[in-house]
């Protein structure tokens, strides 16, 4: 029997991240991939623990606060929000620690956050950096990002 | 006047610095080249690219580039410098407003088009290839697909590759190219088992003033001028990818219309006399493209172009008969040679290699490619080579070997280089060319950045 496409994207988020949120609850990871449009509590949660910022058993609101008070979260944003491609790169490349191009190590700004990922052929351009992204499209990216993190060590 | 009209262009392009998406870039670039004579250029540009989606279909995209660097011809000894506060340092490649959306309601697949400066390729590739100022129009029915194009040749940058007759080397503006109108009907056909076919009716009016140029009856040669570069075409071919691995396509074009041309005369005083002859020329040409795997990929290209045995150069000059010469609008650059293509048949062979996967940043991201070029003289006539006897008949010209390498040393900086190197065959050619150039070579090398 062919395997359901969440359950392949959970199985490669899984192998991708590796042991940094394997003991956790399935609880935000299942929140996420319901969500159409996911929001930025869930989705700094998943970048936040897989950069090891927090420990998996924190609340998303929290890794949503730390998150934002490194200014890698807007300042007007709610955690309730939809999270944009433009956003989502820079955050993830942030709690990541990913290295860049000239642009991003000159610059380290959601512009060239975007640029680098869309270079790497993790983001995809079309709809522009403002597209508002979906639960399943945040666990996708991440993992890669999360691989690109690794490769770059 | 012009220079009014491309100052608004300047204009239009700042204004769009309000734009959503801001693209900047600066490319270094040399090159060096060695033929009969040597002659260099050395490049340092910025470039700036605007692009606003604008919804439901809408776009606008505008782009300027500003250089400063100069350029070396051997042949005269001079050197000319390239400065960003000059016309020749301002480069606007793209200015234009564009709609691209389906039109159910009215029947149409897709409805297209682009006021402004926009890239325009004809369906051959060989006709004309470059920017154009003016309208591009692009109908798609169910069982049809209609182009219509307009434009204006005269505000381009007089480096744009519009094949110069006599005339233009010695047309006035510096600046710009030679003013021509450009205007393409075009129709392609569905897609049938992945084959389509397509034709189109081209012309080009020459926009010159009719006093700087030849006249016709003048009586007495004039070397450094010539008729008007008016002409039109008629082409029709096919392209087709019956696997994924495999593309093709073939095509036929017919250039028409009249050329000035000098002709013995019986009453005229000299003997001679400039009348308009008919203008009966073809091209032909055929390619193949194979992915051979991942990142591995190979072409073969043939084009013929006619002559004319009795032409003074490859553009013009025709002197008895029909004028046979093939003369396209815009002709391609290569990196040593860039013939004309009357009396020439090109062979091509082309590779890629791409030895890593392509995500890869770092030295080990390279992209080689590999071009092969033969170049065979048709039959006696000219061709627009240097050192080629216009007497020799059918043979081998010589063979041009390029190589290219690009390499992605970061996801926003790419170092190219490339080396091409051109051996002529001595049958064809004036001996004393020969022995003062028994082969010619270029390289150039660029680093750009993308931010």
């Amino acid at each position: 029997m062919a395997m359901k496409p969440r359950c392949v994207t959970l199985l490669a988020f899984f192998c991708l991240v590796g042991g940094a949120v394997a003991g956790q609850s399935n609880q935000v990871m299942d929140s996420l991939l319901a969500q159409p449009k996911a929001d930025f509590a869930d989705s700094a949660y998943l970048a936040m623990v897989g950069g090891g910022w927090i420990d998996e058993s924190a609340e998303p609101g929290a890794a949503f606060d730390m998150a934002q008070s490194k200014g890698w979260i807007g300042k007007s944003v709610a955690a309730g929000d939809p999270v944009d491609l433009e956003s989502f790169c820079f955050l993830s490349m942030k709690a990541l620690k990913v290295k860049g191009g000239l642009g991003w190590s000159l610059f380290a700004t959601r512009r060239y956050a975007y640029r680098e990922l869309i270079a790497q052929g993790i983001a995809n351009a079309s709809g522009g950096p403002k597209r508002i992204l979906s639960g399943d499209e945040v666990v996708r990216m991440l993992g890669k990002v999360s691989a690109l993190s690794e490769v770059k060590k | 006047m012009k220079k009014i009209i491309f100052t608004l262009f300047m204009v239009a392009v700042l204004a769009a610095a309000q734009a959503q998406s801001l693209d900047f870039s600066l490319s270094t670039s040399g090159l060096y080249t060695k033929l009969a004579d040597v002659s260099g250029q050395l490049d340092q540009s910025a470039g700036l690219t605007f692009s606003s989606p604008l919804g439901k279909g809408w776009s606008f995209r505008s782009g300027l580039t500003l250089t400063v660097g100069g350029s070396y011809d051997g042949a005269s000894g001079t050197t000319t410098p390239t400065l960003p506060w000059t016309l020749s340092g301002i480069d606007i490649p793209e200015l234009n407003l564009s709609y691209s959306a389906p039109r159910e309601k009215e029947g149409l697949d897709r409805l297209a088009f682009a006021i402004g400066r926009f890239y325009y390729v004809d369906p051959t590739g060989s006709l004309f290839a470059y920017r154009l100022d003016g309208f591009n129009f692009q109908a798609v029915y169910p069982i049809l697909s209609l182009r219509v194009v307009l434009g204006y040749t005269g505000l381009l940058p007089s480096t744009a590759p519009l094949i110069s007759t006599t005339a233009d080397s010695t047309y006035g503006d510096p600046d710009f190219a030679p003013p021509r109108a450009v205007a393409t009907f075009g129709l392609r056909s569905p897609r049938i088992r992945n084959h389509d076919a397509f034709f189109a009716f081209t012309v080009q009016e020459d926009l010159r003033n009719p006093n700087q140029l030849i006249q016709e009856y003048q009586t007495v040669q004039n070397l450094s001028s010539s008729g008007p570069a008016s002409s039109a075409y008629l082409s029709a071919g096919f392209t087709g990818n019956p696997t994924s691995m495999l593309s093709y396509s073939a095509f036929g074009i017919f250039e028409f219309g009249r050329s000035l041309s000098y002709v013995t005369s019986a009453t005229s005083t000299t003997g001679y006399i400039y009348e308009y002859a008919a203008v009966r020329a073809w091209s032909f040409g055929a390619q193949a493209q194979l992915a051979l795997g991942p990142g591995m990929s190979g072409g073969l290209r043939a084009l013929y172009g006619s002559g004319d045995p009795d032409a003074q150069t490859a553009t013009s000059g025709n002197t008895s008969g029909n004028a046979t010469e093939f003369v396209p609008i815009t002709v391609p650059v290569g990196l040593v040679l860039s013939p004309d293509p009357a009396n020439l048949t090109q062979i091509e062979a082309d590779f890629y290699f791409q030895p890593f996967p392509s995500e890869l940043i770092g030295l080990r991201a390279v992209q080689a490619s590999s071009k092969t070029l033969l170049y065979v003289k048709n039959g006696t006539g000219p061709v627009s080579l240097s050192g080629v006897l216009p007497t020799a008949g059918l043979g081998l010209l010589g063979v041009e070997e390029d190589l290219g390498g690009t390499v992605r040393l970061l996801s926003d900086v790419n170092l190219t280089t490339s080396f091409g190197f051109y051996v002529p065959f001595a049958g064809s050619y004036d001996s004393s060319y020969i022995q003062k150039s028994p082969f010619g070579y270029a390289v150039s090398a660029g680093l750009s950045i993308a931010l």
